[in-house]
């Protein structure tokens, strides 16, 4: 358990402070830590305006349909299972998660920050569940997903959610998901139990979704990294989430890279949240440290791996959750446009500017800001301009 | 800090050239002394008080025949030597024992070769009062520039008020306090490390750097000694190429901000120092942009072959003015480490 939410928030109408109340129970809890939520803030990100503009994106003259593929919502009916809660003591759900009940102000924050798409995914909480119980909770959770991108198709995609703790099964979750549910591809963690996903393991998984060519989310949980890590990052901050998150991302990437995955499943198609943590931006340190130790990387110059690590990671994807216009002209310097969509994290509020971002990189061509906008995340989730 | 401290180190002359033609760095016709502030070396006699064994030879100050012959080819002028702390553990009769017999050889070295070495104090963070003393007694006695620490100190973090009479020190003094991760332990412990890639390093390093500058900030440390010059291997570890991320928390979690900040976290990493060892110009570019061109010294991490062109690295970066390129490659680093021109 980790701390309680404040419900004193600055900059709160009557309205905001009434839902507030209702919510000042919130815990931040220690297992959905990467879900982390809050009370109040999230109520800056709504429009002032019940009715606002729906804001439309032109690069070059030309509409641009945008993308968000790094969306959070989630389905109770599937928490009770888990005996989870929107808005329960202990957890960090807010009630905005919730697609069925929340859509509308869901889209009013969508249209003022220019998003026409979400592509919805779930953070897992079930890595815990038996197969009898895993099995039934993606289920109810999968179709869910279906009914929310049904309801409001212009507007919302799903990945699937998937029992990596099951692979096999996981597997076979993927597959329903895609070619019964429509959903675009799975949404995972960057751990499971305490394993890497590199673990052989999970090649079940991996394999599957290489053969459907659909895209992987890769979102941390920072509570994912171990406890005594935890220890350091305690105090002001909030670190256990600016550090634990971009960190797990980086370890699962890494070990994806140095373990062989990528050379055994070369077709997948993964994409990383918080632009893939600190590894895009530290790549040079991957490539030399397996030359400055050799005895560290036995099999190869990298170990058994094909190719320069940062190889590996120009055929990645990310979201471009680094807050301002040079942290994406950066990104796109280290992995390339073509590898790079939105991101916002909605419900959380980290950012509101996803899009301006994008639009102020510094030195990007039209065509270059057109395919992070929108237009990769259409080929790779099947969006149909 | 006065020039008239520097006794031992610092000063002219002209080096000899073992063996290989010294390289000159010129920048717009000008000739540019180069300083590296990440050179690492060992003096085993303050060691074996602690029963450790070398881990390289070439880590030894007493035969600098094949570490200048690097440095000739490499186009180093001057090493800023500093040693990894291995003493943390260490009582205090011991920790001052070997602090001192580290300190004074350290002081010999840079005797030795004046043109071409200063030196980081060692210093006892883990007995906080004796480390300032350390410190003051190296700068003044001994004429070294400043302390090497580690990124945290036998599981306290470095920004633990416990340490405030040590910052304290290190600001009156006006020294550069270089600040060297060892690796996060408490993330290879948990086996998240292991595997092909050497990631204990390649993550637990700048882990434990983005670990300890994060606190430092959050924690109040440099609102409280606001003159402190602390500079951080690896070019900051992964802070700066992330700092966004630590202003954007303010805004998404306030409740999670238990303390208040003087500043936006970003203002803190602009008033930082940062080694060059980011390896890329796409890297070292960013770098500049988020720290600012004038907090970025050049480092090497000799003598383990991390990089053997940090002076390429800089002179290859386009986006770099000339001016940009003369105090990564030693202006910045003259200034902070009181070497003369």
């Amino acid at each position: 358990m980790r701390g309680v939410l404040s419900p004193g928030c600055a900059n709160l109408n009557a309205e905001d402070i009434a839902m507030t109340t209702r919510r000042e129970f919130l815990q931040i809890g220690g297992g959905l830590a990467g879900l982390a939520f809050v009370g109040c803030h999230l109520m800056a990100a709504r429009p002032a305006r019940a009715q606002a503009r729906r804001r439309e994106v032109v690069v070059a003259g030309r509409r641009v349909k945008t993308v968000d593929v790094h969306a959070h919502c989630t389905v109770p009916e599937a928490l009770a299972l888990m005996n989870l809660k929107l808005g329960a003591p202990g957890t960090a759900l807010p009630p905005l998660l919730h697609m069925a009940t929340q859509a509308p102000d869901r889209l009013r924050v969508m249209d003022e920050q220019g998003i026409d798409v979400e592509a919805l995914s779930i953070n897992p909480y079930w890595y815990g569940a038996d197969r009898d119980l895993a099995r039934q909770l993606i289920r109810v959770q999968n179709e869910k997903l279906a009914e929310a991108c049904a309801a409001h198709p212009d507007r919302f995609v799903a990945f699937a959610s998937v029992a990596m703790q099951h692979p096999d099964l996981a597997a076979e979750q993927l597959e329903e998901g895609v070619k019964k549910h429509g959903l675009r591809g799975a949404a995972i963690s960057g751990s499971v139990n305490g394993e890497e996903i590199s673990d052989p393991k999970f090649h079940p998984f991996w394999a599957k979704a290489e053969q459907l060519g659909v895209l992987v989310f890769i979102h941390p949980q920072g509570a994912g990294v171990a406890s005594d890590l935890t220890k350091r990052l305690k105090g002001n901050g909030y670190l256990d989430n600016v550090i634990a998150n971009p960190l797990e991302t980086t370890i699962a990437l890494s070990h994806l890279i140095f373990e062989g995955t990528l050379d055994k499943f070369p077709g997948l198609k993964i994409c990383a949240a918080h632009a893939g943590g600190y590894l895009p931006s530290y790549a040079g340190r991957s490539d030399r440290g397996c030359l400055t130790r050799p005895v560290a990387c036995p099999g190869g110059t990298y170990g058994p791996i094909k190719r320069k690590p940062s190889e590996y990671l120009k055929d990645m994807y990310y979201d471009t959750m680094v807050f301002s216009g040079e942290g994406v002209r950066h990104l796109v310097a280290e992995v390339g446009a073509g590898q790079l969509m939105v991101g916002t994290d909605f419900p959380y509020p980290w950012t509101t500017t996803a899009v301006d971002d994008i639009l102020e990189a510094p030195g990007v061509s039209d065509a270059d800001r057109m395919a992070m906008l929108g237009g990769n995340a259409m080929k790779l989730l099947g969006i149909r301009a | 800090m006065a020039d008239a401290a520097f006794v031992s180190c610092g000063g002219g002359g002209v080096a000899g050239t073992p063996f290989g033609r010294r390289r000159e760095v010129v920048v717009s016709g000008k000739r540019v002394k180069t300083v590296d502030v990440h050179a690492h070396c060992a003096v085993p006699a303050a060691m074996a008080l602690m029963g450790r064994k070398l881990e390289t030879e070439t880590l030894l100050m007493t035969n600098t025949r094949e570490r200048l012959a690097a440095m000739d080819a490499q186009g180093i002028d001057v090493e800023a030597l500093s040693i990894n702390p291995y003493w943390y553990a260490a009582d205090r009769d011991v920790a001052q024992e070997l602090i001192r017999i580290q300190n004074e050889t350290l002081a010999e070295i840079c005797a030795a070769q004046p043109d071409r070495f200063v030196a980081f104090a060692s210093v006892a963070l883990q007995h906080p009062d004796l480390a300032a003393e350390q410190l003051e007694q190296g700068v003044k006695r001994y004429g070294l520039r400043g302390a090497g620490l580690g990124g945290s100190v036998e599981g306290l973090e470095l920004s633990d008020p416990k340490f405030h009479p040590f910052w304290a020190k290190a600001e009156a003094l006006g020294v550069l306090v270089f600040i060297h991760p060892q690796g996060s332990p408490e993330l290879e412990r948990s086996g998240r490390l292991a595997g092909n890639g050497l990631l204990t390093n390649t993550i637990g390093n700048p882990l434990e750097t983005t670990i300890a500058l994060s606190h430092l900030i959050f924690e109040g440390t440099l609102d409280r000694f606001p003159g402190l010059k602390i500079c951080a291997a690896h070019g900051g570890g992964y802070l700066p190429s992330y700092a966004a991320r630590s202003n954007a928390v303010q805004k998404t979690f306030p409740q999670r901000m238990t303390g208040t900040l003087k500043k936006r976290p970003t203002e803190y990493v602009r008033q930082l120092y940062y080694d060059t060892i980011v390896f890329t110009p796409e890297a070292l570019r960013h770098l500049a942009v988020e720290a600012g061109p004038g907090q970025i010294v050049m480092g090497t991490d000799y003598p383990f072959p991390w990089t053997s062109t940090s002076v390429d690295h800089i002179l290859g970066t386009p986006e770099l003015s000339d001016a940009d390129k003369i105090a990564m490659l030693g202006g910045t680093a003259m200034r902070l480490l009181g070497i003369k021109g």
